[in-house]
């Protein structure tokens, strides 16, 4: 990377310092100080309170001279002590206490934090300029997709889509959250097969014959048989 | 042959999804039991789709 000119440098240091501290800055008022002004919150929360601000703050202000003691005071003191503060409010901030959207809030800030202290690519730097780079011929792919590929991965991302909303027509309020976490699973295994389905169209199979391909599937399309049967005899008993 | 498999795979995808939108559709009519034999069905119509497309080698 090309070694900045001063006012380019000053400019983007200071951009470095905001993005770590201020996400961060607005996470600690809103979930760590905030409480601490309850009435009965514990002295000893204000003070970790405190010490996490200053290890916030430290962070940035040490990350261009001392970037490995900057991440340690920036990110691991802090956390810690954010930790200790929630550990020592106790039931000050139990879940019937807090305000939601606040907390949520709250959590984008904790979740941009988590981003501040992110590495990125100068803007207009060029990768291949690293003086570290292993320099070789481009990597070209080995084969290239069919058409029919992308049509798979359209459709298993549709698939994706329906039963993460048909989750929100379930409004009987104890299993409302249990359909949202089937509905994540059903998500997550529609994405899982549609992907292998997706990368496999127009491959041999891995070289294997038609009997081995049909041997692997033995297992579950028997279990399926199984059950299909087992619910045509419902069906019919009913 | 090859490319009659991957027909099957998406075919078998297409049913899989089917099967665990009903899951899902079943459990905002309040039948549970129901909902969770579409949801082992529709895993096991995935699962097949694809070991066929990609088999398992051992």
């Amino acid at each position: 990377m090309p070694p900045p000119g001063k006012r380019e440098g000053q400019t983007y240091g200071l951009a470095v310092r905001a993005n770590m501290l201020l996400p961060g800055l607005y996470a600690w008022v809103t979930t760590v100080a905030y409480p601490t002004t309850y009435r009965g919150a514990a002295a000893s929360a204000r003070i970790t309170a405190f010490i996490a601000l200053i290890a916030l703050i430290s962070g940035p202000l040490l990350v261009m001279e001392r970037p490995r003691l900057a991440r340690i005071l920036g990110i691991h003191v802090f956390l810690g002590f954010s930790l200790v503060t929630w550990v020592l409010l106790g039931t000050l901030i139990s879940v019937d206490r807090l305000e939601p959207v606040r907390s949520a809030l709250g959590a984008v800030g904790w979740a941009l934090f988590a981003l501040g202290w992110g590495t990125v690519r100068r803007p207009g730097s060029v990768p291949e300029d690293d003086p570290h780079v292993l320099t070789g011929p481009p990597l070209s792919p080995r084969n290239r997709l069919p058409t029919r590929a992308a049509v798979v991965l359209a459709i298993s991302l549709a698939g994706v889509a329906l039963p993460l909303l048909l989750a929100w027509r379930v409004v009987r309020s104890e299993h409302a959250l249990l359909a949202h976490a089937a509905a994540l699973l059903s998500a997550l295994i529609i994405l899982n097969a549609g992907s292998s389905i997706a990368l496999s169209q127009g491959a041999s199979g891995g070289g294997l014959s038609v009997r081995q391909r049909v041997a692997s599937i033995t297992r579950p399309l028997a279990l399926l048989t199984l059950l299909l049967l087992g619910g045509l005899l419902a069906l019919l008993l009913r | 042959m090859s490319r009659a498999f991957d027909i099957i795979g998406i075919g078998l995808l297409l049913c899989g999804i089917s099967a665990l939108a009903a899951a899902i559709y079943t459990l905002g009519n309040g039948r549970d039991l129901a909902a969770l034999y579409w949801m082992l069905v529709g895993a096991l119509v995935l699962r097949t789709g694809s070991n066929l497309v990609r088999p398992k080698t051992r």
